[in-house]
C-alpha cells in the first residue's frame, strides 16, 4: 500500500493559490492608475491617498501611468480610489497593492525585521486613522469647507439635479461613519489637535533620518509623503491644517527630499508635483 | 313593437353611481339617444357597456330596456337603464414572485376612479432578496376620448443583466402622452433617469467597469403604433408596425444620442389553420458629441425571444465574455405555425398549443458614422447570424407565450455564445 502525492503540475487549476498565477506576470509597460479629474474633482483625502500609491510605486522603480476619470471611485472594487489596472487585475487601495506588488517580487519592507515591520504598521494605522479621518473630517463635516469647496468639486463632473444628489448622498455616508468612530461630536479644533499630535509623533519617530527605516524608504514614508505633502500643497478655506504640519520642520525637509526624488525631473503628467500643485492652483479663489 | 319599429330612446337611467362624475358618463352614452330601433338600442347600448368598462371605474355594468313609463311617454318610447357597480376606492393587491435565483413579494395599492373622472393612481411595490424596486403613476384620460390619455410616473427600478455583468438601478420620472390619430396610436414622452451602472461580479471585464458610475439621462421620445392584428400572441391575420425615435441631451442630462427604432410583423393565414408569419426589427443610435454611447443605451441580439439559437444577449461586440451591445442591429424571422400534429385536445386544451418552424437572422454592430450609407449597409450585411429550426409553441391568455425549440444556430462569429439544441424561451414580444 503506497499513497502517491500529486505533484503540483497536474493539480487543477482551481487550487493553485491566485497570487502566485499572477506573479508569474512580469509588471507590464501600460499599467495604469485610476483617480478622479485633477483640475477640478478631486477632493483632498483622494489625492493624498493617489499620492501615496504613486509614491510607492515610484520607489519600487514600477512605472504606471495617471488616468483621471470622472467615474473612477465607481469604477474602482472597493469604491476608494485610487486602484491600479495591471494585465488583468484590479487592485484598489495602498493596502492591497502594497501586497500585490510582493507577489510579483518587489518590496520596500523586506530588509526590516519583525519588529520594525510591526512599528510600521502601526504608524501606518495612525496615518489612517488620525491623518485620514481628520482630513475626511475636514472636507465632509466643516460646514464651511462643505458648502464652498467640497459639494463644487465632488459634484463637478455631473449635471443638475447629478451634482447635489451625489454629493448629499456622500457626505451623510461620511458622517454616518463618522458617527459611528466617534468623530461627529468633536469639534475642528479638537480634530486640528489630534494632526498635530500625530504630526509630532511622526517627526519623533523621524528625527534626523532620511527616511522613517533610516537608508531605504518604505510603504511608510510613501503614506506619510502622500497625506503630508497634499497637505502642505493644497488651499482650503483656511491654512490651520497645514500650519499644523509646518510647524515640524523635519516632516517638511522629508517632502521635499522625496518629491525631489522621486517626482522632479520627470515631465509625465503623472508628477506628484505637478498634481498637487495643480490641486493648488485650482483651489485658490 | 317589433324589431324594425321605429323607436325613441327617451331616457338613460343610471343607477350606482356614488363619485363618479355625469360629464364622463354623458359622453360614453351619447350614441345610445341615436338609436332608431329596437335592434339598434340593443347594440348601441352593448357597446356603450363596453365603453363604460374599458374606463375602469365599474365592477360590473348591466343593461335594462323597457318601454317608458309615465306621463311624457310616447308610444314607441323606451327607457335604458345602467345598473353600474363602482370600484371600491381602493384596492390592494399582494404577490409573491420567484425569478432566476430570487424571489421577491409585490404589493399593489390602486386608487380607481379617484377625483370622479376616471383618474387612476397606482403604486407597486416590490421587495426581493436581491433587489427592491417601486413605482407611483397617476393616469388621467381626457373625458369622452379615452384613447386621448396622459400618464405621469415615478420610478426606481433595478436591474441585473449577467451576459454583460453589469447592474443597473434607474431612478426616474416620466410623463407620458398617448393620442390616436385615425388608425395609429401615438405616444410623446418626456423621461428623466439618474442611472447608476455597475459591475455584477469582480470578474466583470474592465470594458464594462468603465460604464461604472452615475448618470443622468432627459429625453423626449415618440412612439408611433398601427396594429390591425387580431391578437398580440400567435395572431392569425394583420400587420404591425411600430416606429420609435428617441432624443436625449436636450432637455438636460449628460447623455446625448438620437435613438431610431422599429419593429414590423406581417401574419397571414394559409390552408389547413396554419399561419405564416413574418417579422423585422431593426435600430440605430447615433451619440451626438464627442462622448461614446453607454452601455445602458445600445442594443443587444440573440436568445429565445430575439434570433433564436443564440445565448441571451450573446451576439456581437464584447470583452472577456461580457457583451457591450451595439449602436445597429436587425433582426428578421420566417415562421410557420400550424396546428399540433393529429390536432390531440382540438377545442379545448389543444387549441393552445401550435407547432412552430423558424428561420431567424440578424447582426449587431458599431457603425462608423463618419462613412456613409452604403458602407453602413456593408457592415451590417457582413457576418450575419442565423438559426433556422422547428418547436412547441403555448399561448398563455392574451399576455404571454412559451415556445420550447430545437435550434440550429448557424453563421456564429467568434464570440458569440450559442445555445443550439433545445432552447426554451418564455416572453411577451418575440422575434
Amino acid at each position: 500500500m503506497s499513497l502517491s502525492l500529486t505533484p503540483r503540475s497536474t493539480r487543477s487549476r482551481q487550487q493553485v493559490p491566485a497570487l502566485e498565477l499572477h506573479s508569474a506576470e512580469p509588471w507590464p509597460e501600460n499599467a495604469a492608475l485610476y483617480q478622479q479629474l485633477k483640475e477640478d474633482q478631486i477632493l483632498l483625502s483622494d489625492n493624498a491617498a493617489s499620492l501615496a500609491v504613486q509614491a510607492f510605486l515610484q520607489m519600487c522603480n514600477l512605472p504606471v501611468r495617471v488616468v483621471c476619470r470622472a467615474n473612477a471611485e465607481y469604477m474602482s472594487p472597493s469604491g476608494k480610489v485610487p486602484f491600479i489596472h495591471v494585465g488583468n487585475q484590479v487592485v484598489s487601495e495602498l493596502g492591497p497593492i502594497v501586497q500585490f506588488v510582493k507577489a510579483k517580487g518587489h518590496s520596500l519592507s523586506d530588509g526590516l525585521d519583525e519588529v520594525q515591520k510591526a512599528e510600521m504598521k502601526a504608524y501606518m494605522e495612525l496615518v489612517n486613522n488620525m491623518l485620514l479621518t481628520a482630513e475626511l473630517y475636514l472636507q465632509w463635516c466643516d460646514d464651511v469647507t462643505v458648502e464652498e469647496i467640497t459639494h463644487p468639486r465632488y459634484g463637478s463632473p455631473y449635471p443638475w439635479p447629478l451634482n447635489r444628489i451625489l454629493s448629499y448622498q456622500k457626505q451623510w455616508e461620511i458622517r454616518r461613519k463618522m458617527k459611528a468612530i466617534g468623530w461627529a461630536g468633536k469639534s475642528l479644533e479638537q480634530v486640528l489637535e489630534d494632526v498635530d499630535q500625530c504630526c509630532q509623533a511622526l517627526s519623533q519617530r523621524l528625527g534626523t533620518q532620511p527616511y522613517f527605516f533610516n537608508k531605504q524608504p518604505t510603504e511608510l514614508d510613501a503614506l506619510v509623503f502622500g497625506h503630508l505633502f497634499t497637505i502642505l500643497t493644497t488651499q482650503l478655506i483656511t491654512d490651520e491644517l497645514s500650519e499644523k504640519v509646518k510647524n515640524y520642520g523635519n516632516l517638511t525637509a522629508f517632502c521635499r527630499r522625496i518629491e525631489q526624488q522621486y517626482f522632479e525631473g520627470h515631465d509625465k503628467d503623472g508628477s506628484a508635483a505637478a498634481s498637487a500643485r495643480s490641486a493648488k492652483r485650482s483651489l485658490l479663489r | 313593437m317589433n324589431c324594425v319599429t321605429v323607436v325613441v330612446v327617451q331616457h338613460v337611467h343610471f343607477d350606482g353611481l356614488g363619485r363618479t362624475r355625469d360629464d364622463i358618463i354623458m359622453y360614453e352614452i351619447a350614441d345610445v339617444f341615436k338609436a332608431k330601433n329596437l335592434i339598434d338600442v340593443m347594440r348601441k347600448s352593448h357597446e356603450a357597456r363596453e365603453k363604460l368598462l374599458r374606463l375602469g371605474i365599474f365592477r360590473q355594468v348591466e343593461v335594462l330596456i323597457d318601454t317608458c313609463q309615465g306621463d311624457d311617454a310616447l308610444p314607441n318610447g323606451l327607457d335604458v337603464t345602467f345598473e353600474v357597480t363602482e370600484l371600491r376606492r381602493l384596492t390592494g393587491s399582494y404577490n409573491t414572485m420567484v425569478g432566476n435565483n430570487e424571489g421577491s413579494m409585490v404589493l399593489g395599492l390602486k386608487f380607481p376612479n379617484l377625483l370622479g373622472r376616471a383618474e387612476k393612481v397606482t403604486f407597486q411595490f416590490s421587495y426581493g432578496t436581491k433587489e427592491t424596486s417601486y413605482g407611483l403613476s397617476f393616469f388621467k384620460p381626457q373625458p369622452g376620448n379615452f384613447e386621448r390619455n396622459f400618464s405621469v410616473n415615478l420610478y426606481k427600478v433595478t436591474g441585473q443583466f449577467p451576459w454583460s455583468s453589469l447592474r443597473e438601478t434607474d431612478r426616474g420620472i416620466s410623463t407620458e402622452f398617448n393620442f390616436p390619430i385615425w388608425k395609429t396610436n401615438h405616444t410623446l414622452k418626456w423621461e428623466g433617469v439618474w442611472r447608476e451602472l455597475g459591475c455584477l461580479a469582480r470578474t466583470a471585464s474592465f470594458s464594462v467597469r468603465e460604464e461604472s458610475g452615475h448618470s443622468l439621462k432627459s429625453s423626449i421620445s415618440h412612439a408611433m403604433v398601427i396594429d390591425s392584428r387580431n391578437s398580440s400572441i400567435l395572431p392569425k391575420r394583420g400587420a404591425l408596425l411600430k416606429i420609435n425615435q428617441e432624443l436625449a441631451g436636450y432637455t438636460g442630462g449628460d447623455v446625448s444620442f438620437l435613438k431610431e427604432d422599429f419593429e414590423f410583423q406581417l401574419n397571414k393565414q394559409l390552408l389547413w389553420d396554419s399561419v405564416f408569419s413574418a417579422s423585422l426589427w431593426g435600430g440605430m443610435l447615433v451619440p451626438i458629441g464627442d462622448k461614446p454611447s453607454s452601455i445602458a443605451d445600445r442594443f443587444y441580439l440573440g436568445g429565445p425571444t430575439s434570433v433564436r439559437g443564440f445565448s441571451m444577449y450573446s451576439i456581437g461586440p464584447q470583452s472577456d465574455g461580457d457583451y457591450l451591445g451595439g449602436e445597429a442591429y436587425w433582426a428578421g424571422g420566417l415562421h410557420l405555425y400550424t396546428p399540433l400534429p393529429f390536432r390531440p385536445g382540438r377545442g379545448g386544451f389543444g387549441d393552445l398549443f401550435r407547432t412552430h418552424f423558424f428561420l431567424n437572422a440578424g447582426n449587431l454592430c458599431n457603425l462608423n458614422y463618419g462613412d456613409g450609407p452604403k458602407a453602413h449597409l456593408q457592415k451590417l450585411a457582413e457576418y450575419i447570424r442565423w438559426s433556422y429550426g422547428a418547436g412547441i409553441v403555448l399561448r398563455l391568455g392574451n399576455i404571454a407565450r412559451l415556445e420550447l425549440n430545437y435550434c440550429f444556430p448557424m453563421g456564429v462569429q467568434s464570440g458569440d455564445r450559442i445555445c443550439d439544441g433545445v432552447q426554451f424561451g418564455a416572453g411577451i414580444r418575440f422575434l
